[in-house]
């Protein structure tokens, strides 16, 4: 499967799922179609389904369990794998649940379809990587409790993020309003 | 080969040292207890958990099903088929430990100047299990006893050299059988000299193992 050369323009509602072979320099906006929506995104290398998008060794090279505009989120290979560039939410990004929107096995039994029917390569599901979301906030309390903060979302909030190397970019939506999410890819 | 085809469960001594630097794979049996000891105090035990079915100690479940970024005393460690694997019963340390990062590996050590050759729980991991058969395709987190490792409000990550104390301890209920590996931390690069790696202690319980 290739990736478009043309920018392309999908709309999810919640549930859906979209895969797609993403580029390297190319921009993926996530654009809220209203309130209290939002979506579970995976990434991993197209060369090397192993290489995945990764909480935890964002956490690790960022120093910080919410990234801001400007910052790269990393793969499990410690290399910067998406930059974020705009951010409308404010930290509308959440590393620290997995499952803000989706138990994991919702997303995965969905994506390794979809990853198979077309041709995109994907991990074993053993080895499915876990979900950063997006429009989801968590805080963490004075003691360590993890505490939902929910992001507010209207009609045109976006966030945009910019692909480091080549991808396969994931996305299960999640919401009360149909459509839920616009997906933009802007080939470089 | 898979976790199932290689599993066998061993007769353990009750009381293992883990040089620095090094890990061990331990089988272990439910209801058994584990206890972790920091024998000279700043150090770091990384662990990774695995079952004979295949299931992996997994961070993130963890902090979802606790809502904490660590368990309290009573709280567990998840797999990543959502069953408890650990449950905390005992910690002497005054805390904090980590559950938000990769374990140390050969890249870290090289993008930070160590050079190609470091010793790190990641390696120690998969050569661990290696022993027991078990051979992953990827590296989970680790669960990080001792880690000195602090989120404020704000989100900003802070990681320190460890505080534990010579003698802090942290002890665990086994909830299924599984193969545990403990790494003495080989992480030298956030330690302030003359703070080097050192042994860990674990104590094994089985009086009331399955």
């Amino acid at each position: 499967m290739l990736a478009s050369r043309h920018p392309m323009l999908v709309s999810l509602s919640a549930s859906q799922t979209w895969l797609e072979i993403v580029r390297a320099g190319s921009r993926v906006d996530l654009t809220a179609r209203g309130s209290k929506v939002g979506a579970a995104i995976f990434s991993w290398s197209v060369f090397d389904p192993y290489e995945q998008l990764s909480d935890s060794y964002t956490f690790m090279e960022l120093r910080r369990a919410r990234p801001s505009v400007g910052d790269d989120l990393y793969s499990t290979l410690r290399r910067p794998m998406l930059s974020l560039e705009r951010d409308d939410a404010g930290h509308g990004i959440d590393l620290l649940r997995h499952d803000y929107w989706w138990p994991r096995n919702t997303c995965r039994d969905a994506l390794a379809k979809q990853a198979k029917a077309s041709g995109v390569p994907s991990p074993l599901q053993s080895d499915w990587p876990y979900a950063l979301n997006v429009f989801a906030r968590t805080r963490i309390g004075e003691s360590g409790d993890l505490i939902d903060d929910p992001v507010v979302t209207q009609q045109g909030t976006r966030i945009e993020l910019r692909a480091r190397f080549d991808m396969v970019f994931a996305v299960m939506a999640a919401g009360t309003v149909s459509p839920a999410i616009d997906i933009l890819v802007e080939p470089a | 080969m898979s976790a199932v085809e290689c599993w066998q469960m061993g007769d353990l001594p009750k009381i293992i040292r883990v040089p620095a630097r090094e890990g061990v794979p331990l089988e272990l049996r439910k209801g058994s207890r584990v206890s972790v000891t920091d024998l000279a105090g700043h150090q770091g035990a990384d662990c990774v958990a695995v079952t004979p079915g295949g299931a992996v100690s997994c961070t993130r479940t963890t902090r979802a099903r606790n809502m904490r970024l660590f368990p309290k005393i009573g709280q567990s460690i998840y797999a990543d088929d959502d069953e408890a694997m650990l449950t905390l019963i005992e910690d002497t340390s005054a805390g904090p430990h980590g559950l938000l990062v990769p374990p140390c590996d050969p890249t870290m050590y090289r993008l930070r100047g160590a050079g190609c050759a470091h010793a790190s729980c990641h390696d120690n991991f998969h050569r661990a299990l290696a022993r027991k058969g078990i051979r992953l395709g990827r590296t989970p987190p680790s669960i990080c006893l001792f880690q000195n490792i602090v989120v404020d409000e704000a989100g900003a990550v802070a990681i320190g050299v460890n505080t534990s104390k010579a003698g802090d301890r942290l002890t665990f209920r086994i909830d299924r059988d599984l193969v545990l590996v403990i790494s003495a931390c080989p992480n030298d690069v956030f330690k302030r000299p003359p703070l080097q790696p050192t042994d860990l202690e674990i104590a094994i319980d089985t009086t009331e193992a399955g």
